[in-house]
C-alpha cells in the first residue's frame, strides 16, 4: 500500500464509514427514546435508507449543482490547508457572499454573474481580515478566521430589520454550477501545483521555518491565501443563494452547522487537496441531502448536521495524525 | 431580568469559560470545543433548572465534564487534528441539542433558583462561582504539584522524562476545564434571551472565552482583568441603549480586538503557542 493516493482514499472512506457508523448509532438511540422502544425496521425504513438513497433523488444533475457551493467552500478551506493554516470561517464567508448576492440581485436587479462576482469580491475583502491579522500581528489564522465569522453573521442579524429577504429570479444554474466549481477546482489546483506562488505556499504548509529561509514571506503568503479562500467562501454563498438553496438570511446556526461544517468535512475527508476536497463536497451533499428526506417526527432534521459533525470528528481524530496542515489542525 | 443581573450572569459566563480555557491552555491542549462543552453544559443545567440550583449546577458541570473528556481523550498523546475535532464536537453538540430538544418537546427553563440575597441586593449565585473558581485555579495551577504537573505538560517538550504521567495529567485537565465550561455554560443560556435557539449554541461566547484566556497568556488574573474589561464595555454598551444584536456581537467583536492588541504571538511564546 505505498500508493499515497490509495491510502488517502482508504482512509477517507473509513473515516465516512466509521462517521455513518456513529451517526447510525445516534439515530438508533433517537428512535428509541422518541418510540420508547428500539424499533429497526422504522430505523432502517425512515431513517438509514432515506438518508443513504435520499441524496439522489432529484437526479445526478441537480446533485452535482447542489454541491458546487459545497465544493467551492471546501476548495477555499483546501487552499488554505495547503499553506498549513486552518480557515475556519466559511460560515461567515457563505452569508456575506449570500447576502451580497441578493442585494444585488434582487434589489438591483444585475446578471448573475455580476451578483456572483460582488460575492466573490466581499469575501476576498473579509478573508483579508484575518489575513492582516495574521500577517501584521501575526495572530493565528484558526482563532482570527473563527471569530471574524462570528463577527459576520451577527453583523447581518444586526441588519436583519433593514432587510426583508428575497428569494433570487428564476435563474436556471445547476448546469452552469458544476461547471464553475470545475473550473475553479482545476485552476487552483494548477496554481498550487505548477506556479511559483503554489511552491511557496505548499513550502510554508510544510514548514514556516523552511520557507522563510527560503525567501518566502510567511505574512504575504498568509494574506493573499486568506483572501483567495475568502474569494472562494463569497461566491460559494453566492452561488448558493442564486441556485435557491438560501431561503433565509443567514441565522447564528450556520456558525456551527450548516455549510461551514460541509465544507470543513469535505476538506478533512480530502486531506487538504483541492481536486479531491471538491469531489468530497458531493457526497457530502449528497448525505446532506439525503437527510433531509427522512421522517422528521421520528430524526430531527439536524440528524444530517450531527453526522456530518461526526465525520469530521472521525477524520481529525484518526486521519490527521500526519501530513500537510495535520501539525496545525 | 434586570440589567446587572444580565450583566452579572454574561460576566460569570465569561469568566468561567475563561478559567477553562486557562486549564486547558496551562496543559498544552486548549479546550477547542469550549463551545460546546459549555452547550453541553448548560442544556443539561437548563433542562434541571426546576430542581435547586446546587443540584443543577453539578449536573452542568458533570455534562461538561463528560463532554470535555468526549472529545478530548483521542488527543491525550497527540495534539494533531486537535482544532478540527473542536470544531466537529461544536457542530455536533449545536445538532444534539435540537435532536435532544425534539426528543423532549421543548426545553423550558426559569431562573428563578439562581438567586442569593446578599446584604438586601439579589446576587446570582454564578457570581461567587466564578470568583471562588478564580481563586481555585489559581491556587491549582501555580500552587499545587498537579499544577505543576500540569505546566510541565504544557511547557515541556518530554515531561514524561520529569515523571509526568502525561495521559493522567490531560485526562484530569480535560475534567477540570469541562466542569468549569458546563457551569459556565449554564450561565452563559441564563443570561440569554427568552428566543434563544439551541442551534444558535452558547452564541459565541466559548470561542470569546478562550480568545481572552489566550490574550491573557492563560493566567487566571490577567484572563479576570481582560473579562471585567469586555463586561464594562458590554455593560456600557447596554446602558447606552445599544441594539440588542449588536449587543450580542459585542463580546466577539471586542475579544477580536483584545486578542489583536493582547495576544499576538511573540517570539518568546515558543511553547505557548497553542493556539
Amino acid at each position: 500500500m505505498k500508493n499515497k493516493g490509495f491510502r488517502s482514499l482508504l482512509r477517507a472512506l473509513l473515516c465516512l464509514g466509521l462517521g455513518l457508523l456513529l451517526g447510525a448509532a445516534v439515530m438508533v438511540a433517537a428512535a428509541w427514546l422518541t418510540l420508547g422502544e428500539i424499533r429497526w425496521e422504522t430505523v432502517w425504513q425512515e431513517g438509514l435508507l432515506p438518508l443513504c438513497t435520499g441524496g439522489w433523488r432529484e437526479g445526478p444533475l441537480a446533485l452535482l449543482g447542489r454541491a458546487a457551493p459545497d465544493a467551492l467552500l471546501a476548495l477555499g478551506i483546501s487552499l488554505a490547508w495547503q499553506g498549513g493554516m486552518l480557515q475556519l470561517g466559511g460560515a461567515g464567508l457563505y452569508a456575506l457572499g449570500a447576502a451580497a448576492a441578493m442585494l444585488c440581485g434582487s434589489l438591483l436587479g444585475w446578471p448573475w454573474y455580476a451578483c456572483l462576482a460582488v460575492s466573490a469580491l466581499i469575501g476576498t475583502l473579509w478573508g483579508a481580515v484575518p489575513g492582516l491579522l495574521k500577517a501584521k500581528l501575526r495572530l493565528r489564522e484558526a482563532m482570527g478566521t473563527a471569530l471574524t465569522a462570528w463577527v459576520a453573521i451577527y453583523a447581518l442579524q444586526a441588519f436583519s430589520s433593514l432587510i426583508a429577504w428575497e428569494q433570487p429570479a428564476k435563474t436556471d444554474l445547476l448546469i452552469p454550477a458544476p461547471l464553475i466549481a470545475v473550473a475553479l477546482a482545476l485552476l487552483v489546483w494548477l496554481g498550487v501545483r505548477f506556479t511559483v506562488s503554489g511552491l511557496d505556499l505548499r513550502l510554508l504548509g510544510e514548514s514556516e521555518n523552511t520557507a522563510r529561509y527560503a525567501g518566502v514571506d510567511p505574512g504575504k503568503t498568509a494574506f493573499w491565501t486568506l483572501c483567495l479562500s475568502g474569494l472562494l467562501g463569497g461566491a460559494a454563498g453566492g452561488l448558493d443563494y442564486l441556485l435557491g438553496g438560501v431561503n433565509q438570511l443567514p441565522d447564528l446556526s450556520l456558525a456551527l452547522t450548516g455549510p461551514g461544517l460541509h465544507g470543513l468535512a469535505a476538506a478533512a475527508l480530502a486531506g487538504g487537496r483541492p481536486l479531491e476536497a471538491a469531489l468530497a463536497a458531493v457526497a457530502v451533499k449528497y448525505l446532506s441531502l439525503g437527510a433531509g428526506t427522512v421522517n422528521g417526527a421520528v430524526f430531527s432534521p439536524e440528524m444530517g448536521e450531527a453526522i456530518l459533525a461526526l465525520i469530521l470528528y472521525c477524520c481529525a481524530a484518526i486521519a490527521l495524525g500526519r501530513g500537510k496542515g495535520g501539525r496545525r489542525a | 431580568m434586570t440589567f446587572t443581573a444580565s450583566l452579572s450572569l454574561f460576566f460569570a459566563a465569561l469568566l468561567l469559560g475563561a478559567l477553562a480555557s486557562v486549564i486547558a491552555g496551562r496543559g498544552g491542549r486548549p479546550l477547542y470545543a469550549l463551545e460546546g462543552v459549555m452547550l453541553c453544559g448548560g442544556l443539561t443545567g437548563v433542562l434541571l433548572s426546576h430542581e435547586p440550583a446546587w443540584i443543577s449546577l453539578l449536573a452542568a458541570g458533570g455534562a461538561g465534564m463528560g463532554a470535555a473528556l468526549l472529545w478530548g481523550l483521542p488527543f491525550l498523546r497527540r495534539r494533531n487534528g486537535q482544532v478540527l475535532a473542536g470544531i466537529a464536537f461544536n457542530g455536533f453538540a449545536a445538532a444534539g441539542s435540537m435532536i435532544a430538544a425534539q426528543i423532549i418537546g421543548g426545553v423550558s427553563y426559569t431562573r428563578k433558583g439562581y438567586w442569593l440575597e446578599i446584604y438586601g441586593e439579589n446576587v446570582t449565585v454564578f457570581l461567587p462561582v466564578a470568583l471562588g473558581a478564580l481563586l481555585a485555579v489559581w491556587l491549582l495551577v501555580h500552587h499545587s504539584r498537579f499544577g505543576f504537573r500540569l505546566r510541565l505538560c504544557g511547557q515541556s517538550a518530554a515531561p514524561e522524562r520529569m515523571g509526568v504521567h502525561v495521559r493522567w495529567t490531560g485526562v484530569l485537565c480535560l475534567a477540570f476545564s469541562g466542569l468549569l465550561g458546563g457551569v459556565g455554560g449554564l450561565s452563559a443560556l441564563l443570561s440569554l434571551g427568552g428566543g434563544w435557539r439551541m442551534a444558535w449554541g452558547a452564541g459565541g461566547l466559548g470561542y470569546a472565552a478562550m480568545a481572552l484566556a489566550f490574550a491573557g497568556k492563560y493566567g487566571p488574573f490577567r484572563s479576570l482583568g481582560l473579562t471585567l474589561l469586555l463586561s464594562l464595555l458590554y455593560g456600557g454598551a447596554a446602558w447606552l441603549g445599544a441594539p440588542e444584536s449588536a449587543l450580542t456581537a459585542l463580546p466577539i467583536l471586542a475579544a477580536l480586538m483584545l486578542l489583536a492588541i493582547a495576544g499576538r504571538k511573540r517570539p518568546t511564546d515558543e511553547r505557548m503557542e497553542v493556539l
